[in-house]
């Protein structure tokens, strides 16, 4: 099913996307490495909030400790950066960078997606916004599409299913309302 | 060979930290093959433009389910060494729907922004950023949170668990479910393969059919497994709700009774942080994350009633009770934990209040003086497990 792959960018010399449906088995089988040699899933949300905790414990350490739910993570007696997830993190960049280089879907530094007729400062304000609310609703639910959706979906765990369900509520209900970056 | 590897095996540290970083690259690089280095591509999704992030998903999950509940069925893993996601069911219900509004702002959700990022995108590095400014903003306002965080709680909940169905027919439904939603997309959806006009990617129709009929010989066949195979979670995760969403319990009264009757079968064990003196009287003291880890917990009988005590009969003591519970023995949470030991029967009640004769007859007995002549001893403590060298079965923590 990759002979007639649907071409999505017009950048020039950007190769064609995977098969959706190749893209996700290999996610799929990465996912089950995780499980079968880590013994948990995948995660997203979790790196990010430690590389945040890391930033603010360089300018004001002593504000983490009046914290309650950061201070657990930062008082842990293994350094909160030696962590499985932060490392995950890092390895989603590298990989991301390479299959990007492969396919020759390198943009320059700086291009911003948007609809023909929208701003960048809209495009961008958006993307600001819209992962400041990511990064709320990640800690609230105990995770993101990552770790909740796709690896507590593979679980079957009757929270990450209604999560996804969710999420796809959420999005498909808001979408009119941010429909403008893409016109 | 058992999987998890990492329950089995010691990978120490660095050793666990680079296989994270490996697992990460292919996570980065299928997420970029599979389109999601681009926020329109993402988007598209809940415009109708492009159902790549549906199509990519939901074979991420059907592959890795099947995986799982494979080696699961044929008794190769140990689910109960795999970080499970606990439901609180209101802060998933409301953390989704809040992060669905804004993935459909942003244009990319949290890891796909990182991937974005380095394929040299602004817009995913502005989300990048916006994330984690989000979960600062949580953590500052945590302690307003905090009971809405651990609202709704339902333990380590598996949708078969939840409606009482076999866990091999929820497997096999989710795989039936995914090839639906991907027909009606090929069916209705831009460029489908199953259209009904010219704009049909026609070609693609007998590998698409194909790939249809391998999935369903393979959740037919984890069907089977999960069934039959030897597996140890089967029995469990099968089971009618009761059993996982009700943590049986034993109210701390009769449990004084027992122990002053010196119950043959009893096993009380004290999974508390710092066992005080203000314990059950021979309790065995087990720290709750060796009696969560497989390797490192006490071999119990088959043929004791394993009641547990925790804090206050809270979140600790039901993962207890669970995780045991899957190994097939027989476990009760101890109600309220040690603060309604020392409550409801420590405590000398006060004036004329009804006096409970098992709390008496406990009291006297841990004071020295037994009630009855000739009364056993309660159980004597059973120490075993090896000492604790490392913290297992955390969270993933996307």
């Amino acid at each position: 099913m990759n002979s007639t792959p649907n071409i999505h960018l017009s950048e020039s010399g950007a190769k064609p996307y995977w098969s959706p449906y190749l893209a996700g088995a290999g996610l799929g089988l990465v996912l089950l490495a995780s499980f079968l040699l880590l013994g948990k899933g995948l995660g997203a949300s979790g790196g990010f909030g430690r590389l945040g905790l890391y930033f603010v414990s360089l300018v004001a350490p002593n504000h983490i400790h009046s914290l309650e739910h950061a201070n657990e993570l930062f008082s842990a007696p293994v350094h909160f950066m030696k962590d499985g997830i932060v490392f995950l993190g890092f390895g989603v960049a590298i990989g991301g960078f390479l299959s990007a280089l492969a396919g020759r879907r390198i943009v320059a530094l700086g291009t911003v997606e948007r609809g023909p007729n929208a701003t960048k400062f809209r495009r961008l304000a958006m993307a600001l916004i819209g992962g400041l609310l990511m990064g709320f609703a990640a800690r609230l639910a105990r995770g993101c599409t990552s770790g909740q959706a796709l690896s507590g979906g593979a679980m079957l765990a009757v929270g990450s299913w209604a999560f996804m369900i969710c999420v796809f509520a959420g999005g498909f209900g808001f979408a009119w309302f941010v429909r403008r970056q893409w016109k | 060979m058992n999987f998890p590897l990492n329950a089995f095996h010691e990978f120490g540290v660095d050793g666990s930290l680079l296989i994270s970083l490996l697992i990460g690259i292919g996570f980065g690089f299928m997420l970029e093959r599979g389109g999601f280095g681009s926020s329109k591509v993402l988007a598209g999704i809940f415009y109708g433009r492009d159902w790549r992030v549906l199509k990519v998903m939901f074979t991420a999950i059907v592959v890795a389910m099947l995986g799982l509940f494979l080696t699961d069925g044929a008794g190769l893993l140990v689910m109960d060494q795999v970080a499970y996601r606990s439901t609180y069911i209101w802060s998933q219900i409301v953390g989704g729907l809040i992060l669905g509004v804004g993935f459909v702002t942003a244009g990319y959700c949290p890891g796909t922004s990182i991937v974005g990022a380095v394929s040299g995108k602004l817009d995913a590095i502005f989300t990048l950023v916006g994330v984690v400014l989000g979960i600062g903003v949580f953590e500052e306002t945590y302690v307003y949170l905090k009971d809405f965080y651990y609202s709704g709680y339902m333990g380590e909940l598996s949708i078969a668990a939840w409606a009482g169905v076999p866990q091999g027919l929820v497997v096999l439904g989710v795989v039936v479910m995914a090839l639906a939603a991907f027909w009606a997309v090929e069916r209705f959806g831009p460029k489908g393969a199953f259209r009904r006009d010219p704009s049909a990617a026609k070609a693609e129709r007998p590998a698409l059919l194909k790939t249809a009929g391998v999935a369903l010989v393979a959740g037919s066949l984890v069907m089977v497994v999960q069934f039959a195979g030897p597996g140890q979670s089967k029995a469990i995760f099968a089971r009618g709700p009761e059993n996982v969403l009700f943590t049986p319990k034993v109210e701390a009264l009769d449990v004084a009774g027992w122990v002053v009757e010196a119950r043959p079968d009893l096993m009380v064990v004290d999974v508390r942080k710092d066992p005080a003196a203000s314990g059950v009287p021979g309790a065995m003291e087990v720290a709750a994350e060796d009696l969560l880890d497989y390797r490192r917990r006490p071999a119990f009988a088959t043929d004791r009633v394993i009641v547990i005590v925790d804090e206050d009969g809270g979140e600790i003591g039901h993962e207890c009770v669970r995780s045991l519970r899957a190994s097939g023995l027989d476990v009760v949470l101890m109600a309220g934990g040690a603060l309604a030991w020392q409550r409801d029967v420590l405590a000398e009640p006060e004036g004329d209040a009804d006096v409970d004769l098992r709390a008496a007859a406990l009291r006297m007995l841990v004071s020295g003086k037994s009630a009855f002549d000739g009364a056993a001893p309660p159980p004597p403590p059973k120490k075993g497990a090896a000492p604790p060298q490392r913290k297992k079965k955390k969270g993933g923590g996307c």
